[in-house]
C-alpha cells in the first residue's frame, strides 16, 4: 500500500531530480505520518495509553470517506469534516465502553484491550467489506501532478501532507493556548493534582482520546484520495506511528513531526538508494539505534 | 580493621551536594546509628554503601575490599545487605517466598533454603504470616519482613533504613529488640532512624548528618550532649516547639 | 506447629501439580483412542501446541515479568531451522531444531540485552519493532527462500522425518511430547531459585538486587530458556504445515497469539497457558469452520470481542475468574494471591 505513497520517479531524470524527487516524497509522507502520529501521541502522553487501534481507526475513516465518495459523491476535500467527526466519536466511545474500564487493573491491560479492539475492527470490515483494494476515482484532485525542480508532485499526496501541518499547527495552538488544552496538560503532568484543582480528568481523557481519533479521522479522509482502502491498510500506518511517537518522545506535537519527517526520509531514501523493501527495516532499525542511545526518543525529556 | 570503612564520600546531583566528604567506621558486631534532620544524606548515603548510587567521589571499603560502585546485587553477596525506607515486599508472593529469595543466595537447594528462611521468619515474629502474600500485610509485618529477607541472606553487615518508622510504639519496641537480638547473633548493624527511643538505647556509636557533612559522631552519650548536634537537629524540634508555644500565647493575649 | 504444617501444605502443593500434569498427559494418551475425527485431532495438536508457546511466553513475560511482543521472531528462527534442514539438505528436521533452537536463543539474548533497558511501553514497541525487522529481513533473505519460503518435498511418513500426510497420530504424539518438555520444564523452573528468582524480579527489581540477585543474568537466562523453548514450537509448525514462509511465522499477529492465549489463561500461573489455549484454539477453529457461512473473518470478530471482554472484565485471564469463583482459592501459586487480595 505505502508503495503507492510513494511514487518513485519513472522518467530516468538526472541526480538532481532523482534526490529531490525522493526528498520531496519523504518529506509529504513525513508530514501525513506526523498527522496519524499525533493522535497517538496525545494519547500516549496524556494517558500512558497505547491505542493499538489507531491504525485500525484510520483504516475505518477511509472507508467512511471512500463511501460517503462513492455512494454519496462527496468528495475527499470535503468529507475530511465528516469522517474527524465520526471517529470523534468513534474514539470517544472506543475509551468510554473499553478502554476506560480496564485502565489501572494492569499495565498492559489498555493495550491488549485496543489490540482487541483492532482485531475487531478490521475483520468487521473484512467481512462486510471483502479484503478487496478499493480506489476512489473521479475524484477533483486526481491525477493532478505539479512539477517541482525535475521532480514531480502529485497533487492529492501534496495537499494532504500540507493540510496535515495545518491540523497539526491548530492542534498544537489548542493545546498551548486555550482552556482545555491546558486543562489537557494538567492532567498528563499529575492527574490527581489536576483533579483537585477541579478538573474531570474522565472528561478530559475522553476529550483526548476523540481528539487523537480525529487526527487520524481528517488523515485518513484526505488520504483516500489517493490510496486504496483495505481492510489491512492501517497496519502498517499504526507501525510507524508507534515509531514516530517513540522517537518524537510523547505527548510532544513538534517532537512528533520532527521525528515522522525524519522517518519520512529514511524511508524515502533507503527504498530509492538502497532497495524498495528495505526501507522499513530503515525505519525500524533507526528506531531501534536511536532508543538504544536515547531511551526516552530523540526529542522526548 | 573496621567491618565498613566510609572515606570522604561525596555524592552530587547536579550542583546540589547531598553528602559531602563524609567518613566514618563501622566496627565488627556494633549497632551504630545514623541520625540527622531530613534532607541531611542518611539514605543517599545508605545507596552509595549499598551500591544503588554510584559516588561522585570517596571510598567504601567493606572487609577490605573496595566496594565503591560496584552493583547493588554484588555487594549483597558480599555479605552487606540493605533494607528499604519505604517497604518493597515483593507483593504477589507469600511471606516464606520473600524470604526465599534471600535465603537462596547461599544455596541452591529447595528444602535448605526453605528451613533458613524459617529461621528468619521466627526470628522476626512472622509465623503467623509465613504463607499469606506479602502485599497484604500491616506495615509493621512489612518491615520486619524486610528485616527477614535481608536476614536470609547471612549478611556480616545490614543496613537499616528507617526500619521503625510509621510504627506504633509497640511495634517500634518490638523492632527494638529485634535489632538487639541481630546483634546477639553476631551482626553488624548500621541503622539510619528518626525515632531517637529506638537509636539511642541500643547503639554503641551515633554519626550525625546535617546538610550533607558528618558533624558529629561519639557515643550516644556524647551525641545528646553534643551543642552544634542540639543546634542542628536534636534541638530544632525542642526551639521549634518552644516557638510556637509562644506564638500562641501571644495570639491568647491579643 | 504452625511450621511443620506450613511445610506440609507447601511440598503438597508441589506435588499436586506434579501429578495435574501427570494427570492431564495421561488423559492425552488415552484421547485419540476415543475420537476418529481428523478435524478433532487436529484442533487438539493446535492445543497442544499453542499451549506449549503460550507457556514458552509466560516464562519471560508471566513470571519474569518482561512483556515482549517479539516471541514471533524466535518462532520463526525455529520453523526455519526445521524448514531449512528438510528442504535445503534433504534430511531429517533433528538437527535443524537443534539449530535453530539455539539460534533463536542466541538471537534473544543479543535483542534483550540492550532492550532490557527499556522500561514498559518503551520495551513494548522496541520489541515489535524486532518483528518488522526480522519479517523482513526474512523476505528479501533468498538462502532461506525469499518471500515464497520453504516448500517441503514429498517424503515418506516417519518419526525420521517427523511427518505424516495420511492420519494425524504422529503429529498428536508429537505435539504431547512437546507439551510433556515445555510444560515439564517450567514447572521444574518454578520451583527452584531460578523461578524465585523470577518473580522476585518481576515484583521489584531493586529489592531483587538487593538480596543478591543479578536481575540482568536472571532476565537473560529466562529470554534464552524462553525463545529456545518457542524455537521448538516453531520447528513443529513448520512440520505441521509442510511448508514455512516469514509472514506464516514473523508477524505481529503471531507474537500477539503468544502474548493473548498466556493472557487469556492467566499469566504467571502454571496452568494459565494450557486453558487459554483450551479455549480459544477450538474457539478460533470450530467459529471458522461452522460460522463460515457468515463469511470471511468472523471467527477473528469473536476473538477480538473476547480478548476485548477479558481485559475489561477479568485482566488475571481464566485463572483469575477461578480464583473469583472461589474454584481453586486455597492454591499456593498466583490462583492463591487473588484471593488473598481480596478478602482483607
Amino acid at each position: 500500500m505505502a508503495e503507492s505513497v510513494c511514487s518513485r520517479p519513472s522518467n530516468g531524470g538526472t541526480i538532481l531530480a532523482d534526490f529531490s524527487q525522493v526528498l520531496i516524497d519523504g518529506l509529504m509522507n513525513g508530514a501525513i505520518y506526523a498527522l496519524v502520529a499525533a493522535g497517538l501521541s496525545l494519547i500516549w502522553g496524556v494517558m500512558d495509553v497505547i491505542n493499538f487501534a489507531h491504525g485500525e481507526f484510520l483504516m475505518v475513516a477511509m472507508y467512511a470517506c471512500y463511501w460517503l465518495g462513492s455512494l454519496l459523491g462527496i468528495d475527499p476535500l470535503f468529507s475530511w469534516v465528516l469522517t474527524g467527526a465520526f471517529l470523534f466519536f468513534l474514539s470517544a466511545a472506543s475509551y468510554l465502553l473499553v478502554v476506560r474500564r480496564c485502565i489501572g487493573r494492569s499495565a498492559m491491560a489498555p493495550l491488549l484491550a485496543t489490540f482487541g479492539l483492532s482485531i475487531f475492527l478490521k475483520n468487521f470490515c473484512l467481512n462486510r467489506f471483502t479484503p478487496n483494494f478499493r480506489l476512489l476515482s473521479g475524484t477533483i484532485m486526481e491525477g493532478r501532478v505539479l512539477h517541482v525542480m525535475g521532480a514531480s508532485v502529485p497533487l492529492p499526496q501534496l495537499v494532504t501532507a500540507l493540510f496535515s501541518l495545518v491540523v497539526l499547527g491548530c492542534l498544537y495552538y489548542f493545546i498551548k493556548r486555550t482552556r482545555i488544552g491546558w486543562a489537557i496538560q494538567a492532567t498528563a503532568m499529575d492527574r490527581e493534582a489536576a483533579e483537585l484543582m477541579g478538573i474531570d480528568t474522565g472528561r478530559i481523557f475522553t476529550l483526548v482520546f476523540g481528539f487523537g481519533g480525529m487526527c487520524v479521522g481528517i488523515a485518513g479522509g484526505f488520504m483516500t484520495s489517493y490510496l486504496a482502502v483495505f481492510p489491512e491498510v492501517g497496519a502498517l500506518f499504526s507501525l510507524i506511528a508507534f515509531v514516530v511517537v517513540a522517537l518524537g518522545g510523547f505527548g510532544s506535537i513538534p517532537g512528533a513531526l520532527l521525528a515522522a519527517l525524519l522517518i519520512g526520509l529514511v524511508e524515502s531514501f533507503a527504498g530509492f538508494y538502497i532497495a524498495p523493501v528495505i526501507k522499513y527495516v530503515a525505519v525500524f532499525a533507526l528506531y531501534v539505534v536511536v532508543i538504544l542511545i536515547r531511551p526516552k526518543g530523540l526529542f522526548g525529556w | 580493621m573496621p567491618l565498613l570503612e566510609i572515606r570522604g564520600l561525596t555524592m552530587k546531583f547536579g550542583s546540589l551536594a547531598a553528602n559531602r566528604d563524609v567518613s566514618f567506621d563501622v566496627e565488627e558486631g556494633q549497632i551504630v546509628g545514623l541520625i540527622g534532620p531530613n534532607g541531611s544524606g542518611k539514605t543517599t548515603l545508605f545507596n552509595c554503601v549499598s551500591g544503588a548510587y554510584r559516588p561522585t567521589a570517596g571510598r567504601v571499603t567493606f572487609d577490605g575490599t573496595d566496594i565503591t560502585g560496584m552493583p547493588m546485587y554484588k555487594i549483597a553477596r558480599m555479605g552487606l545487605t540493605r533494607t528499604f525506607q519505604i517497604v518493597r515486599p515483593l507483593s504477589e508472593m507469600t511471606v516464606l517466598e520473600n524470604v526465599m529469595v534471600g535465603a537462596y543466595l547461599h544455596c541452591a537447594d529447595r528444602a535448605r533454603a526453605i528451613e533458613t528462611a524459617d529461621l528468619c521468619i521466627k526470628l522476626c515474629y512472622l509465623e503467623e504470616w509465613r504463607d499469606r502474600p506479602s502485599g497484604a500485610m500491616t506495615i509493621g509485618n512489612k518491615k520486619r519482613l524486610e528485616v527477614a529477607r535481608a536476614m536470609a541472606t547471612s549478611p556480616r553487615l545490614i543496613l537499616l533504613d528507617e526500619s521503625a518508622a510509621g510504627l506504633t510504639s509497640t511495634e517500634v519496641n518490638d523492632m527494638v529488640s529485634l535489632i538487639v537480638k541481630l546483634r546477639d547473633e553476631g551482626k553488624t548493624i548500621l541503622m539510619v532512624e528518626h525515632i531517637m527511643e529506638a537509636v539511642m538505647p541500643i547503639s554503641d556509636k551515633v554519626v550525625v548528618l546535617s546538610g550533607g557533612a558528618k558533624i558529629a559522631e561519639g557515643s550516644p552519650g556524647e551525641i545528646s550532649r553534643n551543642e552544634e548536634v542540639i543546634r542542628a537537629y536534636l534541638g530544632e524540634k525542642f526551639s521549634r516547639r518552644l516557638a510556637e508555644a509562644n506564638a500562641r500565647r501571644e495570639n491568647r493575649d491579643e | 506447629m504452625a511450621e511443620a504444617g506450613g511445610a506440609v501444605k507447601k511440598t503438597d502443593t508441589e506435588g499436586r501439580i506434579w501429578l495435574g500434569l501427570l494427570a492431564v498427559l495421561a488423559l492425552l494418551a488415552v484421547i485419540p483412542g476415543a475420537i476418529g475425527n481428523a478435524f478433532h485431532a487436529h484442533v487438539l495438536v493446535l492445543i497442544l501446541l499453542y499451549a506449549s508457546m503460550a507457556q514458552s511466553w509466560n516464562i519471560l513475560g508471566g513470571y519474569c515479568g518482561q512483556i515482549s511482543f517479539g516471541h514471533s521472531v524466535f518462532f520463526g528462527i525455529g520453523a526455519y531451522g526445521a524448514g531449512m534442514a528438510m528442504v535445503r539438505y534433504g534430511s531429517a528436521p533433528w538437527l535443524g531444531v537443534l539449530a535453530g533452537a539455539l539460534a533463536a536463543s542466541a538471537v534473544s539474548v543479543l535483542i534483550s540485552w540492550p532492550c532490557f533497558k527499556l522500561r514498559g511501553h518503551y520495551f513494548a514497541i522496541a520489541t515489535f519493532a524486532v518483528v518488522e525487522i526480522f519479517g523482513r529481513l526474512f523476505l528479501v533473505w533468498d538462502w532461506i527462500g525469499g518471500a515464497l519460503g520453504l516448500d517441503y518435498p514429498i517424503m515418506d511418513d516417519s518419526w525420521t522425518h517427523f511427518l505424516w500426510s495420511s492420519d494425524k497420530t504422529g503429529y498428536y504424539t508429537g505435539a504431547v511430547a512437546l507439551f510433556a518438555l515445555v510444560f515439564g520444564v517450567v514447572r521444574s523452573i518454578e520451583g527452584r531459585r531460578l523461578g524465585y528468582y523470577m518473580r522476585a524480579v518481576r515484583e521489584g527489581q531493586e529489592t531483587a538486587e538487593s538480596l543478591g540477585v543479578n536481575s540482568t543474568h536472571v532476565k537473560l537466562t529466562a529470554m534464552a530458556l524462553s525463545a529456545f523453548m518457542a524455537a521448538l514450537c516453531g520447528a513443529f509448525f513448520a512440520q505441521y504445515n509442510y511448508r514455512v514462509d516469514p509472514p506464516m511465522v514473523v508477524s505481529l499477529d503471531m507474537s500477539m497469539k503468544f502474548v493473548l492465549i498466556t493472557i487469556l489463561g492467566g499469566m504467571g500461573t502454571f496452568w494459565g497457558p494450557l486453558l487459554g489455549a483450551a479455549v480459544l484454539i477450538p474457539l478460533q477453529e470450530y467459529t471458522r469452520t461452522y460460522l463460515a457461512s457468515l463469511g470471511a473473518g468472523v471467527d477473528q470478530v469473536i476473538y477480538g470481542l473476547l480478548i476485548i471482554f477479558m481485559m475489561v472484565r477479568q485482566p488475571r485471564g481464566i485463572m483469575g475468574f477461578l480464583a473469583e469463583f472461589g474454584i481453586l482459592g486455597g492454591r499456593s501459586d498466583s490462583a492463591g494471591k487473588e484471593a488473598g487480595d481480596a478478602s482483607p
